[in-house]
């Protein structure tokens, strides 16, 4: 009986969510932001429809609160020039921009702080854990390897350390590799991501014998499968949300694979360069009689 | 003086076993005994076989989940009543030490098959342990029976 009131609610529940979407698709590109990226290829055809939205709303038009085109520098930096939900599905941000992802579901929680840079980089740090007994704590970075209208696809390297508490409990070094692919619609990223994580396990013996103590160290690894796909729709052009599913399977393959979901809060901007605050304190300096 | 180039090494090989030291996993303690055992064999049963003797933890697990009989190691001689064998005894998961044998007659590697002869058992309790060394007498004078039905010793 509660599985038969419960299917109806989660079938109502991930309609919501696609009208959202769908709703959020909808919109014109005047009154709120594309998900476009911020570089076309040149050399790509691009369809009739696309290149005549292309011609007639320029993608850095879409970053100024009034309509108006950012500045030249930020534009040259890549800057607001698409919304944070994009950034996040493709797990790199353009150069000035920053995010933090945090999202809570069964059994992860996360939370997530990239910063974008040149070259298509972004070191991130992040915070992972499952039903709080498992923690992994890393930092990392991800780098942008192909880029086109409709998809983004990129590696990160997370080298971070694992505490799980419990009966099987658990500390080591850990390295996690991690490909994204985002797909970008007009104001949501379907997204999908595979990851590798690595821990190695210090094992210690200690053998008591007649001729005294001896003490021996061996290492063994543990191997976390991962597999999200998603959805990260834009609310504004600095905050996200984020709807996934994910299959795990941790310490595989002598355990069984968990599903789970989750669900997110992105919130981005723009970070302050150097030159901007030095200029800030120039005109303090000048203010002063 | 220690080069700068150097300092780099030195302190990675110091923070290498500071690191191990603090993630460590599985704690393993062993205690290492030496058991010397003289196995003899009751009127009336035959003495010639496969010799199985199993090494038992007395007892393990605490408070209600307290158990008696965990095995430790197993051995197999082939027509050997006298041995010394150095068995390594987990610490930590266990109490106090228990040797059950029992013989293969029939060769047939099943305690008391059907149709089989009865085949001799016995247990004795290694009162000595904790020590490297323990000298222990074991004479096996009953039939098929488990070590489960031996000990704790029927009152």
């Amino acid at each position: 009986m509660i599985a038969a009131t419960a299917r109806p609610r989660a079938a109502l529940a991930f309609a919501a969510a696609l009208a959202l979407t769908a709703g959020l698709s909808e919109g014109t590109a005047s009154a709120a932001p594309t998900i476009a990226p911020a570089a076309r290829d040149a050399s790509e055809p691009a369809s009739a429809s696309a290149s005549a939205e292309a011609s007639a709303l320029p993608e850095t038009k879409d970053t100024a609160p009034s309509g108006a085109p950012p500045p030249k520098s930020a534009a040259r930096r890549g800057v607001g020039v698409e919304p944070t939900a994009f950034q996040a599905a493709s797990g790199v941000s353009s150069e000035g921009r920053w995010l933090v992802n945090v999202s809570g579901g069964y059994p992860w929680w996360s939370a997530r702080l990239q910063l974008g840079l040149r070259h298509g980089l972004s070191p991130l740090f992040e915070v992972q854990t499952a039903r709080f007994r498992r923690w992994r704590p890393a930092v990392g970075l991800a780098m942008l390897w192909l880029e086109r209208p409709r998809a983004r696809i990129s590696g990160e390297a997370l080298f971070g350390w694992l505490v799980q508490g419990g009966e099987l409990a658990r500390r080591g070094a850990n390295v996690e590799l991690r490909v994204r692919a985002a797909f970008p619609l007009r104001r949501a990223a379907p997204y999908v991501m595979a990851g590798s994580q690595h821990t190695l396990l210090a094992d210690r013996t200690t053998i008591l014998s007649a001729a005294g103590e001896s003490t021996s160290w061996s290492l063994r690894g543990e191997w976390t499968g991962w597999g999200t796909v998603g959805l990260i729709a834009a609310v504004t052009q600095n905050v996200g949300l984020d709807l996934a599913v994910d299959l795990t399977w941790v310490d595989a393959p002598g355990t069984v694979a968990i599903p789970g979901a989750h669900a997110g809060l992105i919130i981005g901007g723009v970070r302050r360069t150097g030159a901007g605050q030095r200029r800030r304190g120039r005109d303090a300096k000048g203010a002063k009689p | 003086m220690t080069h700068p180039r150097r300092r780099p090494a030195r302190a990675a090989a110091l923070a290498l076993p500071l690191l191990l030291g603090a993630c460590v996993n599985d704690d393993t303690r062993l205690y290492e005994v030496e058991l010397h055992g003289a196995v003899a064999v009751a009127d009336a049963f035959a003495s010639a076989g496969v010799l199985h003797v199993e090494l038992h933890h007395a007892r393990s697990g605490s408070g209600g989940l307290s158990y008696p009989l965990r095995e430790i190691a197993e051995l197999e001689l082939d027509n050997i009543f006298e041995f010394r064998e150095t068995v390594l005894v987990p610490m930590d998961e266990g109490e106090g030490l228990v040797v059950y044998a029992w013989l293969d007659t029939d060769r047939d590697g099943t305690l008391c098959a059907p149709d089989a002869p009865p085949e001799p058992v016995g247990l004795v309790e290694l009162t000595d342990y904790p020590a490297h060394t323990i000298e222990f007498d074991l004479v096996l004078a009953e039939p098929c029976a488990g070590a489960e039905s031996l000990y704790p010793y029927p009152r």
